[in-house]
């Protein structure tokens, strides 16, 4: 709705004047130039020039020569890209849906009335605050396989044996997904509680006095409410999970063998290990389109449902 | 309430300063060379002010401060140089000083490892040494043959070596003890030298001492047990004239095979992500540990430790080796050269002295036969593992290289491969980093 309201007052303005629009658009230039210097100097051309990276073989002592799309070819035919490709793809299955189920939760609890709702608030928005070394760290200690306290408490409850969360390829995507929901889910909790908080109240009361229980409610009047939250954290989630480095770099280095190297550590050993930054920028370029097309695919989605 | 708040003020204040002001001072220590113009005259005309000359380094705890020392004891000594040194984050250490060097500013004298010049060497960024050092008197024939070997390409030394590091068989006294495996003297009864007549050993201390790691072995960092017992068999990472991989064959098989047992057997942990601390903390019997940790391990006589050069289990004793050197960038000017040749000197013949208590152990043949050096704790086993090193091949791919290999390492012991698929997956890896 809001879009065609827009676009119905620029023909208006074309119709009326030609310099008028001219000038309108030089003044929203204007305005924009403060976003669009560094955006350019900062983005576009260090995406540029990546992209002109990715057609040469290129070493940390700079350019060695022209290749043209051999960098691209050597990339699609070799079978770790797809294995990377896919470990980052298997996190976001395993992090989105948990955070988001996790802070959807969280946010239902503290949104009741209930005792020092602040502190519980505080408490669980804490870890997002901390930088991805810190938390990494904090958990490469908890799961630490014979002194961690995770193992200690699993052993009080009847463990048999140590579980290596880290060496361990069935426990080490679990171990980093559960670093990663502790680090993030205050953040998700948040939106949600913002989301709740934007729901009115007569309706819940309007759904009590036809009889509806408390599962209903949720399934009626919350959810529905928290819908277009919902759909910012859905795509927000995916593109975090995607992004997927420090975690895995810290705890397992890539970890046990290769099973939780993800893209982009793939990029940044490719590049920064390996010195071969043509390669790397040629890795980089892809896992970018990709990311943009699922971008697109959900714009796409939220778009149709919204209208 | 108004103190406070000017308070915060203030000390907002200065923090911003202080970060404007750190980044001004790399800024100038990067600029050097830019001042090096205006600094010619001065100290041609007059004699008495010093050269000033930048010296970039990596090393960080305990060997930054054996640095620290060498270069106050250096610009103490004398007053025609001055050394300020810039240390770098060893992370991203040769990422920078490779940009310095292809841009022409930065450091007058830096340290590289001896398996990272090939690159500077290539690309003329770095300068042969051997005229500089006899225009300061310096003799290299004092550096130990192989050292000097190593820096050498087209019979031009390229650099100074400073010392060569490498790793050696550590063992816990105590837990030897009690698998009865001690001499009398404090060394290790280690049986028969044939990969089987090695596992036995470990076999006897894993009964006998259940609760510990026979072996620690270095699982983060595979590469480098790796290849120290595959020098041992005789093998190489490649071909003499460096343009075919030369892993994939039975040494290599044989040794990925007898680490694995290990693994399989309990002798060792494949899931201890920290098996240096498990060995300093007496969880471990053996430990093929760096000389670098020799101050740690051997300073604390409670420890109860004991070094020797690594056991021939594979054949022979040639064990993996590296070394740090100095470099001279080539965009620097002939004073400063001068300058830094001498800084060279000093730190090979004098500061070598301060470098051999790190533990690494120094190039220099006069510092090596010195008494002083000798009576630090079990130098004498270390110079003797000294005489058997192997250096990484010459090639300017060489990280390219060891980063695949310790890749591809860890998807063997991990299990994601097996060890006759991991080495074909190397060698082919190998050869396309070479191809192009």
């Amino acid at each position: 709705m809001e879009t065609k309201l827009r676009e119905g007052k620029g023909s208006a303005a074309l119709r009326r004047s030609e310099p008028l629009r001219l000038r309108t658009e030089l003044k929203a230039i204007l305005y924009l130039i403060p976003f669009l210097v560094p955006f350019a100097v900062f983005y576009l051309w260090p995406v540029l020039r990546g992209a002109w990276m990715s057609l040469h073989v290129w070493g940390i002592q700079g350019m060695e020569k022209y290749v043209a799309f051999a960098n691209y070819k050597k990339l699609l035919t070799n079978s770790d890209f797809y294995t990377y490709l896919w470990h980052s793809f298997y996190f976001v299955l395993l992090c989105a849906p948990t955070v988001i189920i996790l802070g959807l939760a969280l946010a239902l609890i503290i949104n009741q009335n209930i005792w020092l709702r602040t502190l519980i608030r505080s408490a669980f928005f804490l870890p997002y605050v901390l930088s991805v070394s810190v938390i990494s760290f904090i958990w490469l200690r908890l799961f630490d396989a014979k002194n961690g306290p995770v193992n200690a408490f699993l052993h009080l409850f009847g463990l048999p044996a140590d579980i290596h969360w880290l060496t361990d390829h069935r426990f080490v995507w679990w171990a980093i997904t559960i670093a990663t929901d502790w680090w993030t889910v205050g953040f998700v909790m948040v939106l949600f509680l913002a989301g709740l908080q934007e729901i009115p109240a007569d309706h819940y009361e309007a759904a009590k006095i036809d009889g509806a229980n408390a599962w209903e409610r949720f399934w009626h009047i919350t959810l529905p409410g928290l819908s277009r939250v919902m759909k910012i954290q859905i795509f927000y989630q995916i593109i975090a999970c995607l992004k997927l480095f420090g975690q895995v770099q810290i705890m397992t280095g890539g970890g046990p063998g290769d099973s939780t190297n993800t893209m982009i550590r793939y990029i940044y050993v490719t590049g920064f290990k390996k010195d071969m930054f043509g390669l790397a920028s040629a890795q980089s370029m892809v896992f970018c389109v990709i990311m943009l097309l699922i971008a697109v695919i959900q714009f796409k989605i939220t778009d149709r449902s919204n209208g | 309430m108004k103190m406070k708040k000017k308070f915060t003020g203030l000390l907002t204040a200065g923090l911003t300063l202080a970060l404007v002001m750190s980044g001004c001072s790399s800024g100038t220590k990067d600029g050097g060379t830019a001042d090096s113009s205006e600094e010619k005259p001065k100290t041609e005309s007059a004699s008495g002010s010093p050269v000033e000359i930048t010296f970039w380094n990596m090393f960080g705890g305990g060997e930054g401060d054996f640095v620290d020392q060498i270069i106050k004891g250096f610009n103490d000594s004398q007053k025609e140089v001055t050394v300020k040194q810039l240390r770098l984050e060893s992370n991203e250490y040769y990422a920078k000083l490779s940009t310095a060097l292809s841009s022409s500013k930065g450091p007058d004298v830096a340290v590289a490892h001896v398996d990272r010049i090939s690159p500077f060497v290539k690309a003329k960024q770095i300068i042969p040494v051997d005229e500089l050092a006899s225009k300061v008197g310096f003799d290299l024939k004092q550096i130990t043959d192989s050292n000097l070997e190593s820096v050498t390409y087209d019979g031009q030394p390229y650099a100074v070596p400073l010392d060569t590091h490498f790793h050696m068989f550590y063992y816990n006294k105590d837990i030897l003890k009690k698998a009865d495996l001690l001499n009398e003297d404090g060394t290790p009864k280690l049986g028969e030298m044939t990969p089987e007549g090695f596992e036995k050993t470990l076999a006897d201390i894993h009964a006998k001492v259940p609760d510990v790691q026979a072996l620690a072995v270095n699982t983060p960092y595979f590469q480098e047990p790796f290849l120290n017992l595959y020098y041992e068999a005789g093998g190489d990472i490649l071909n003499p004239d460096m343009t075919k991989a030369a892993i994939n064959n039975d040494k290599a098989l044989k040794v990925l095979n007898f680490y694995m047992d290990l693994y399989k057997n309990g002798y060792s942990d494949l899931n201890d992500k920290n098996p240096w601390d498990t060995f300093l903390n007496g969880k471990a019997a053996f430990w093929f540990g760096g000389v670098w940790e020799a101050g740690l391990l051997l300073g604390d006589q409670s420890k109860n430790i004991g070094a020797m050069p690594l056991p021939p289990i594979f054949g022979s004793q040639t064990h993996w080796a590296s070394s740090h050197t100095l470099v001279i960038p080539s965009y620097v000017s002939p004073e400063k050269q001068e300058a830094a040749a001498k800084f060279m000197k000093y730190f090979s013949e004098v500061g070598g002295k301060t470098w051999g208590q790190a533990g690494h152990v120094p190039a220099n043949s006069k510092v090596t036969e010195s008494e002083e050096y000798k009576n630090l704790p079990y130098r004498i086993e270390f110079i003797e593992a000294q005489k058997t090193v192997k250096f990484a091949p010459p090639t300017d791919k060489y990280t390219t290289i060891i980063t695949t290999i310790s890749e591809s390492l860890q998807n063997i012991i991990f299990g994601s491969e097996t060890p006759e698929d991991g080495l074909a997956n190397m060698e082919k890896q190998i050869n396309e980093v070479l191809d192009n």
